[in-house]
């Protein structure tokens, strides 16, 4: 059978799409919150404030007329990325990590004229990549240097760890592999392979490409399975605050782990895609239930912390 | 768990389905069209300039026939006074003033209804043969056609179409001339081929009529009619073909070889007979019924706008239906469609061009488009400016083809013009981005997807019955509104989450 009956979805405890919306997003998300999480930079500057690290902003172009000072943004930087400040999917992510002459280099070799560089800034501000094409700001970043471990497992761009917090109570955690046809980014809509995480200790399980699990990665055929997510703890306890500062009931946080500075906050996200539940094997409703069951007893952040990597290890 | 949803949409389907069936089961409304209209205004103009004495004027006007009964009559003549001669089927109407100057008009309307089969008694006038009347040279001329004309055929059918193609001959014909002017009208050459059979014993007559459909000015039918074997048989009086007999579409006006109007001390006659179909029975009988009944819902309901406008309507009304459709598609099955409601406009354009030009039409601008789009790429151009440019293109893309099926006589192709463009450009645009983002394959479903999504609600939305409901009873759209609420809090699975999910519920087991 090409599909599974409702029944044993039910029973798999599988979160999809209309009930996310009507029960989780719709309900948990007061609306006045969203600016705060769908743009980059009000998260950056609302999390900056409490202690949470982020890749440091090198500059911003906010109207046509500034994107002539692109130039004086960039210097002589080699490693930086420029982001629409209101994109998702990481649609309109450029990442940089070279020059050649006048041109930058891309992650995936290739080059970029200044000019065409100029004319991508002004499709950002023209909204092309924003929700709903409105127009956006375009920011440039600091490009993050990974850490060793995902090395062997990432191709030409920077993994990222997405985590589902629920009622500010990490709930679910996958790391995200760039591939060839994702482009650098760490985004499964564009190709990327998800590997689920044991919540109790950080090392990957098995992974997805689509909707389809695999166990190795399809460029570098390196084995994906059994990686241990440093920091492990941290990251837990960072995304644990971030469902916290932002009052979002559910929330994905994505981190990544740069070599030097640690983990490092990317973004948030109000609408976390679903497929999390393909990379662990396990879907989100039971776990979400038991967050709500016995929620108020968990006040710190360690509490969560520790709340989360019992309950929802790996069998 | 907030359940007002479930009230309101309760309340609502309760108010639609109580109207619909107020509707029909207290007024009568039908719930499916009627297969063909039944009722038709006939309406005959005459004008004409009086020489300023004593006018007369003789109108020969529709009586009853095999199927449609005639009524309601009235004649608008001003100053006119009026009498109605009847002999047998024949009807004529007279009016005559003493005195008349300039410029005359003068109306004739009648209301024909169609009966049920079962109603319909025999009525049919006894044939009779008019005496012939030829004599000397005439009848021998007359006596030759007639040899001639048997000459060529094997039963009655054949020599009157063999008579009807030797009168019809190109002038000048040594046989027929002695008998027909040179200009001779159908008319003319009917009543000859009347007196003709006549000397044969056969009965035979010229009937003059309008098709019952919609026209400001109906082309009157001429139908020559021989009795054969207990019937009237008709055939055209100039290729003699032979047609079925007297259609249901077919309203004749009189019979004989006079014109439908004379007048005595006017000239310049003109005579055009306009058709209006209208209502069917059932729903006129149920539209009177409301007005005496609930006059208000009646005059609040769309029968009380200009037809103009109640056209527009019925394919406003479709509207929501196509909408609503997009939603069962995208929350309930999970096909992702470019923009939400692209699908349904284009459905729209797809009941103008018909669907295979449809498809054909929409895939190429949207291709020409891209390759358009593909270019602009390389000037750099900010997103307004090149929307913009891409809006051009497809509008002269579309005067393109417009202007070149025209030429090859593709009709369909003419109304491309009906594609909504603005959509389109935005269409064109997400597949370009979804092209560069996310590839060909996602581009291709999307583009699929979206097609598929159209063609669907078309088929929905060109469905007469959905039309007819709709309009006839809009009140359904409430229901629809009702249901729309109820998808709109319904947190199951969708069909694609089947597929999708399916690795985690194996797992469980
Ligand atoms: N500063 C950065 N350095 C390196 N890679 C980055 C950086 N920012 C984003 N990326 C890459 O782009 C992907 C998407 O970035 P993210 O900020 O999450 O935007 P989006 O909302 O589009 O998902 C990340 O998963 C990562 O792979
Ligand atoms: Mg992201």
């Amino acid at each position: 059978m090409r599909w599974a009956l409702p029944g044993a979805l039910k029973r798999g405890g599988v979160l999809a799409i209309n009930r996310r919306n009507a029960h989780y997003t719709q309900f948990l998300n007061p609306r006045k919150q969203y600016p705060l999480v769908d743009d980059k930079l009000a998260t950056k500057r609302l999390v900056m404030d409490s202690g949470i690290s982020v890749p440091e902003l090198y500059g911003l172009v906010e109207a046509p007329y500034q994107a002539r000072n692109l130039d004086q943004i960039l210097q002589e930087r080699e490693n930086f990325v420029i982001k629409p400040a209101r994109g998702s999917g990481g649609k309109g992510i450029l990442v940089f990590s070279g020059r050649y002459k006048r041109a930058y280099r891309l992650s995936n070799g290739h080059l970029m004229e200044a000019e065409e560089l100029r004319h991508h800034v002004l499709d950002i501000l023209g909204g092309l990549f924003s929700l709903g094409g409105q127009p956006d700001k375009a920011f440039v970043e600091e490009k993050v240097n990974f850490d060793p471990v995902f090395e062997a497992v990432s191709y030409q761009g920077v993994p990222d760890v997405r985590i589902i917090v629920f009622m500010a109570v990490p709930v679910m955690a996958m790391v995200r592999l760039p591939t060839r046809r994702s482009d650098g980014k760490a985004n499964l809509h564009k190709g990327a392979v998800g590997v689920g995480v044991d919540m109790a200790t950080g090392k990957t399980l098995g992974g997805v490409l689509g909707n389809a699990p695999v166990a190795e990665h399809p460029d570098t055929g390196h084995p994906i399975v059994g990686l241990q997510v440093p920091h492990w703890e941290m990251l837990l306890s960072l995304a644990a605050r971030c469902g916290d500062l932002t009052g979002m009931g559910y929330l994905g946080v994505d981190l990544v782990l740069d070599r030097i500075k640690g983990p490092l906050l990317l973004e948030l996200n109000a609408r976390p895609g679903l497929n999390i539940q393909i990379a662990n094997g396990a879907g989100l409703l039971p776990r979400l239930e038991e967050v709500r069951r016995e929620r108020c007893r968990l006040r710190e952040v360690e509490d969560r912390v520790r709340f989360s990597m019992e309950r929802f290890a790996a069998l | 768990m907030n359940k007002s949803h479930l009230y309101i949409a309760l309340i609502l389907s309760g108010l639609g389905l109580g109207l619909f069936l107020y509707k029909v089961l207290a007024l009568g409304f039908p719930v499916v069209k009627e297969t063909k209209a039944s009722i038709w205004y006939v309406e005959t103009h005459v004008t004409f300039e009086a020489d300023g004495g004593p006018v007369k004027v003789v109108m020969n006007i529709p009586g009853n026939q095999a199927t449609l009964r005639v009524s309601d009559e009235s004649f608008v003549s001003p100053g006119y006074g009026l009498t109605i001669k009847e002999e047998g089927v024949d009807r004529q109407a007279i009016w005559s003033v003493r005195e008349a100057y300039g410029e005359q008009s003068l109306y004739y309307r009648g209301v024909v209804r169609r009966l049920p089969a079962k109603d319909l008694p025999k009525f049919e006038e006894a044939p009779s043969v008019i005496p012939h009347g030829f004599d000397g040279a005439e009848l021998v001329a007359a006596k030759a056609i007639l040899k001639e004309a048997k000459s060529r055929s094997a039963d009655l059918e054949s020599m009157v179409q063999q008579l009807i193609k030797i009168i019809n001959r190109p002038k000048p014909d040594e046989l027929v001339a002695p008998l027909l002017k040179a200009d001779a009208s159908v008319r003319d050459k009917a009543l000859l081929m009347v007196r003709i059979l006549a000397l044969e014993g056969i009965p035979a007559r010229l009937r003059h009529g309008v098709k019952l459909e919609d026209t400001r000015e109906a082309i009157l039918i001429e139908r020559f009619q021989v009795f054969e074997k207990g019937r009237w048989a008709c055939y055209d009086p100039i290729t003699a073909e032979k047609k079925s007999l007297p259609g249901q579409e077919c309203l004749f006006l009189w019979r004989g070889e006079s014109p439908q109007v004379t007048v005595d001390g006017g000239h310049n006659v003109r005579a055009s007979t306009a058709v209006r179909a209208t209502l069917e029975q059932a729903m006129e009988n149920a539209i009177t019924r409301g007005r005496t009944s609930n006059p208000l819902l009646i005059k609040f309901s769309l029968f009380s706008l200009p037809v103009r406008v109640q056209q527009v309507y019925e394919v406003i009304l479709l509207v929501p239906v196509g909408a609503f459709l997009i939603v069962i598609l995208r929350n309930l099955v999970g096909i992702r469609t470019s923009g939400v409601f692209m699908p349904v406009l284009i459905a729209l354009a797809f009941r103008e061009t018909k669907i295979s030009w449809g498809i054909i039409l929409f895939v190429s601008m949207v291709l020409l488009g891209l390759a358009v789009r593909f270019l602009l790429d390389r000037l750099k151009l900010l997103l307004v400016p090149r929307l913009t440019v891409v809006l051009l293109s497809v509008i002269g893309f579309m005067v393109a083809i417009s202007i070149l099926t025209n030429h090859l006589g593709l009709e369909r192709g003419v109304s491309v013009a009906l594609f909504p463009m603005v959509i389109l450009t935005m269409t064109i645009e997400r597949f370009c981005i979804i092209w560069e983002e996310s590839g060909p394959a996602e581009t291709l479903y999307r583009g699929v997807a979206s097609l598929a999504a159209a063609t669907c609600a078309y088929l929905v939305m060109s469905w007469h019955p959905v039309g007819y409901l709709v309009f006839v009873f809009p009140e359904l759209l409430v229901v629809i509104m009702a249901f729309t609420l109820l998808i709109g809090r319904y947190s199951g699975y969708r069909v694609s989450d089947l597929v999708r999910f399916k690795a985690i519920s194996e797992k469980q087991r």
